[in-house]
């Protein structure tokens, strides 16, 4: 178990953007390609991008006896990539290795289960403990329209919260409430998805109206822009 | 719906003005050389965004070369080549694709369906190479499909839908950093969904077009807080993910180029005495 501030090499009173420079600067250090016959070279990696992630989201993993259990999910035995893509296909992502393929994020605790809970959902409560969000939302969405009810909304949105579908997570934890406006979970869980207008009001100055560069926007505009413009005026 | 992810270049130095000239330029050239006029056709600032992103989260190697092109035939330009802009522009091929099969469905059917067979090789190169994200890109479609058939459509659920469409292409690889490009991709998708409905309230208006503000009782200038709300976790995003390349671009447009044509027609809707 390390200290995030120590795996990055930062002080504990340093800034977001020295944070961000010094994972840079580890971040390419570490780079499984640039060690390719250190086997340990993934595990030190994964290290130098939870160290990041605590540090950017210290909300995530408060309550946590050891934020570093020393073990990845990719040691857990689980594929290596955790964020699935349906197909197997040779035509994967271009140039996979190119950056450094990490196996797991985190975000968010999983629901919990429910002796009430019907097969398919438990199927899919498994797939988010194993932070495969993708997985759920496709297992969820299989559960016909007539047995959707205000569980099914608030794991749905918390499936699509896991993988960062931020708009539909608040969608279906909205419909969750409305169907038992009375849970406490359903009601945190919205607070949760909810957040975030404040600060960014406080850091725009567009959303307060302010115009910075009416109508003109680049200084000469394409000659295929302007098709496109012709093409498309929706 | 395009074009709206862009900068305020007002705001930007003349260094950060050049740089995004020469990602736009770069995108140009990707598409020109990979797929033609059309494929030349289709770019787009929402693109040019996305390449920018991507550059500067993967720091992937760049060439930069001057040239001349014919609308800027006098005045040589710099253009950026990366393996993120060739992403950015695939995307663009995908998105223009789509758009256009969804004009042929409705409004324009000739226009839509002369674009889909203009771009249909370069679709299928497209979709060849990403075949995941084509499927849940065209899942996505469906439901937005059949939500809008719907006699009493639902904005929220359009608005999520349109949300995980962007999202699900602004995820290049499926890494560490996927969820934080989704949420981006999602909010920014959702934003423009709603920023769309409030430009075009008059228009539907007269034409008596559905609206989905318009059905939740909402006036153009009562979307501000919606929209607020939808591009809040874009921006929380951003400030998340390890960005210190082309920043001032980027955050120039979440937390400002974005709301220009919104701020200008609210703006121009203004009664000279109110």
């Amino acid at each position: 178990m390390h200290d995030p501030y120590t795996v990055l090499g930062v002080s504990p009173g340093a800034t977001q953007e020295e944070i961000k420079r010094a994972y840079r600067k580890k971040a390419k250090e570490c780079h499984p390609d640039m060690h390719p016959d250190d086997p340990l070279a993934t595990q030190k990696m994964n290290e130098v991008n939870e160290a990041y992630d605590m540090l950017m989201h210290p909300e995530k993993y408060r309550g946590q006896s050891s934020p570093f259990s020393g073990q990845t999910a990719h040691e857990q035995g689980q594929p290596f990539h955790t964020y699935t893509w349906s197909g197997d296909s040779p035509f994967e992502q271009p140039d996979m290795d190119m950056f450094w393929g990490m196996p797991f994020f985190t975000t968010a605790a999983p629901p919990q289960m429910e002796m009430s809970d019907a097969p398919l959902v438990r199927d899919a409560i498994r797939s988010m403990e194993q932070q495969r969000y993708h997985e759920a939302v496709d297992i969820l969405a299989r559960i016909p329209q007539e047995a959707r009810n205000a569980r099914w909304h608030y794991l749905m949105a918390c499936a699509h919260e896991g993988s960062g579908n931020i708009p539909s997570a608040r969608f279906e934890i909205d419909q969750a409430i409305a169907m038992d406006p009375h849970h406490l979970v359903y009601r945190q869980a919205q607070e949760r998805m909810s957040g975030a207008s404040r600060t960014y009001r406080q850091r725009s100055t567009g959303a307060g109206g302010q115009i910075v560069s009416p109508g003109r926007i680049l200084g000469s505009l394409c000659l295929s822009s302007l098709l496109f413009r012709w093409f498309c005026c929706c | 719906m395009f074009g709206y992810i862009r900068p305020a270049l007002g705001a930007l130095t003349d260094d950060d003005r050049k740089r995004y000239r020469s990602i736009y330029c770069g995108l140009c050239r990707s598409l020109e050389t990979r797929y033609g006029l059309i494929g030349k056709a289709s770019l787009n600032y929402d693109m040019t965004f996305l390449a920018t992103l991507l550059s500067s989260l993967y720091e992937c190697p760049e060439t930069r070369s001057t040239r001349r092109c014919i609308p800027h035939a006098v005045k040589p330009h710099t253009e950026a080549a990366s393996a993120a802009i060739d992403y950015a522009a695939d995307m663009t091929i995908l998105l223009s694709y789509y758009q256009a099969m969804d004009d042929a469905q409705d409004e324009k059917p000739h226009i839509g369906r002369l674009r889909m067979q203009l771009l249909e090789k370069a679709f299928q190169t497209v979709s060849f190479a990403y075949p995941d994200t084509i499927s849940r890109v065209q899942v996505c479609m469906q439901a937005i499909g059949t939500l809008e058939k719907d006699p009493m459509p639902q904005g929220e659920a359009i608005a999520a839908r349109t949300g995980e469409l962007l999202g699900t292409i602004f995820v290049w690889k499926p890494d560490f950093w996927a969820p934080a490009l989704m949420t981006l991709g999602s909010s920014l998708g959702a934003f423009v969904y709603w920023l769309d409905a409030a430009l075009d309230m008059e228009h539907d208006k007269k034409h008596g077009c559905y609206n989905p503000l318009t059905a939740m009782g909402l006036d153009a200038r009562d979307a501000r807080p919606l929209l607020i709300a939808s591009i809040a976790p874009a921006a929380e995003a951003l400030e998340s993910l390890p960005l210190l390349q082309d920043l001032p671009i980027l955050s120039g447009t979440l937390y400002q180029g974005i709301w220009e044509s919104y701020n200008q027609a609210m703006k121009e809707g203004e009664s000279p005495d109110a």
